[in-house]
């Protein structure tokens, strides 16, 4: 019982440090080329912003965010507590610079609508069975999805970037590289679901 | 299961494309209804839709179970996670940087001393035996040459590392039983090739010669006493 216990929080803490350690790439690239701040100081911001990450799923605070009514990714929701620690420390620091605050919103974020998914998901010829097992699978190949998929997928279907945003950040601006690579990584994903899924039900029914 | 090809063709893409556009809501009633039948009746598509909403569901569970576990984690433990990913290693790599920068300089500081002392030492002490007193011409001429050559150069700091080793090897000569050309000349080339190393920072060999010169020769002569006097100094 105590070692599953120590499993659970092992597991929980890997989690946080991934993700910890995939917005640290993402965070530092961004800060350094929109405001130029330095390695010191975007790992400040970072460290910083992640407490208030913490604190504000803590006390619950995150669903009610503060660009909109609408729910952020986590990934989204970190950025924007980065961008504003980072100007308050500009601002701070009195150090003014060119960047445009409209330019810094979400604009192009995408939302995938639940109701819609839902529609599609039941089209499933196997939707009824073992959903849980389903939902689980799909939870665990995202949770070990190789780069680029793990940028692109994430990027796309997680934070709702928009294929220009992904283009800019990873393809150099190449809008039809990142079509072509998110729809293999799609595919890949389908291969490895389907796979599993035929292993899953082997198991089931075989005890059966 | 469907034979997932490899070559992407330009359909796939557009169908990509408007099963995002489906999911996001931005289809008309009309386009929607039109999207739904042809899901039903394409299975290529349908599977291809039901991956991406299972991408998007999924995420959103694992989005939900990071917050479940930000939830969970004290303080500490998010400290130490965001240090973890930004280079906490950072932070204590500037320390030992800041650390190992200190003890450099203090170490450089110390060696420019140490060098500026000992050799100092060695030009303070070298003109204690003027060649021309040593040297008077009445041995061999070669000898009397190459010595009178290599006492200027330990003066003057000439040509160090080639003086000291040439008297090294002589000073070994003049100490041997046997008489040679270099047995009266013994302490004055003991004492130069002191000199020498002092003056090229070799304090450990100059110290090793004074040593044993302190053996060789009593304090009360002159050589003895000066042996003593800058072996005192360099201590």
């Amino acid at each position: 019982m105590i070692v599953s216990l120590h499993k659970h929080k092992d597991e929980k803490e890997r989690r946080l440090a991934k993700f910890a350690k995939e917005q640290w790439q993402n965070v530092r690239k961004f800060l350094i080329r929109r405001y130029s701040l330095s390695e010191e100081d975007c790992a400040d911001v970072f460290n910083e912003s992640l407490m208030i990450l913490w604190q504000n799923l803590k006390e619950n605070k995150v669903d009610v965010d503060c660009m909109g009514t609408e729910e952020k990714s986590n990934s989204n929701y970190f950025m924007t507590i980065c961008r504003n620690k980072t100007m308050e420390r500009l601002r701070n620091n009195k150090r003014y610079t060119k960047f445009n605050p409209k330019q810094d919103k979400d604009e192009d974020t995408i939302q995938f609508m639940p109701d819609k998914i839902d529609t599609i998901l039941a089209l499933d010829e196997d939707y009824n069975n073992y959903q849980e097992e389903k939902d689980s699978l799909v939870r665990t190949i995202i949770n070990n999805l190789p780069s680029p998929c793990n940028e692109l997928l994430w990027g796309y279907y997680g934070n709702g970037n928009s294929i220009r945003e992904l283009a800019e950040d990873y393809y150099k601006g190449s809008e039809s590289a990142v079509k072509v690579t998110k729809h293999r990584c799609t595919n890949k994903f389908r291969e490895r679901f389907n796979i599993e899924y035929q292993k899953l039900l082997k198991k089931y029914n075989g005890k059966n | 299961m469907a034979k997932i090809d490899n070559i992407i063709q330009e359909k796939d893409l557009l169908n990509d494309e408007r099963i995002s556009r489906y999911m996001q809501g931005r289809m008309n009633a009309d386009e929607e209804s039109a999207f739904i039948e042809e899901l039903k009746n394409n299975a290529d598509l349908r599977n291809q839709a039901i991956a991406q909403a299972r991408l998007v569901k999924g995420m959103k569970q694992v989005n939900e179970e990071l917050r479940e576990a930000f939830r969970e984690a004290d303080e500490q433990t998010i400290r130490r996670i965001a240090k973890e990913a930004s280079g906490s290693k950072k932070s204590s790599t500037r320390w030992i940087a800041i650390a190992a920068s200190i003890v450099f300089i203090v170490f450089v500081g110390f060696k420019s001393y140490d060098y500026y002392d000992t050799t100092s030492l060695g030009r303070e002490y070298a003109n204690t035996f003027p060649t021309s007193t040593i040297i008077r011409g009445e041995a061999n001429a070669d000898v009397d040459t190459e010595l009178t050559m290599l006492f200027n150069n330990v003066a003057e700091g000439k040509d160090l590392d080639n003086t000291t080793s040439r008297l090294n090897t002589l000073w070994e000569l003049s100490k041997q039983e046997t008489y040679n050309d270099y047995t009266d000349y013994a302490p004055y080339i003991g004492w130069n090739l002191a000199i020498g190393y002092l003056r090229n920072y070799e304090k450990t060999n100059a110290k090793a010669v004074l040593e044993e010169m302190k053996e060789m020769y009593l304090s009360g002569t002159i050589i003895g006493d000066q042996v003593l006097l800058l072996e005192k100094q360099l201590r």
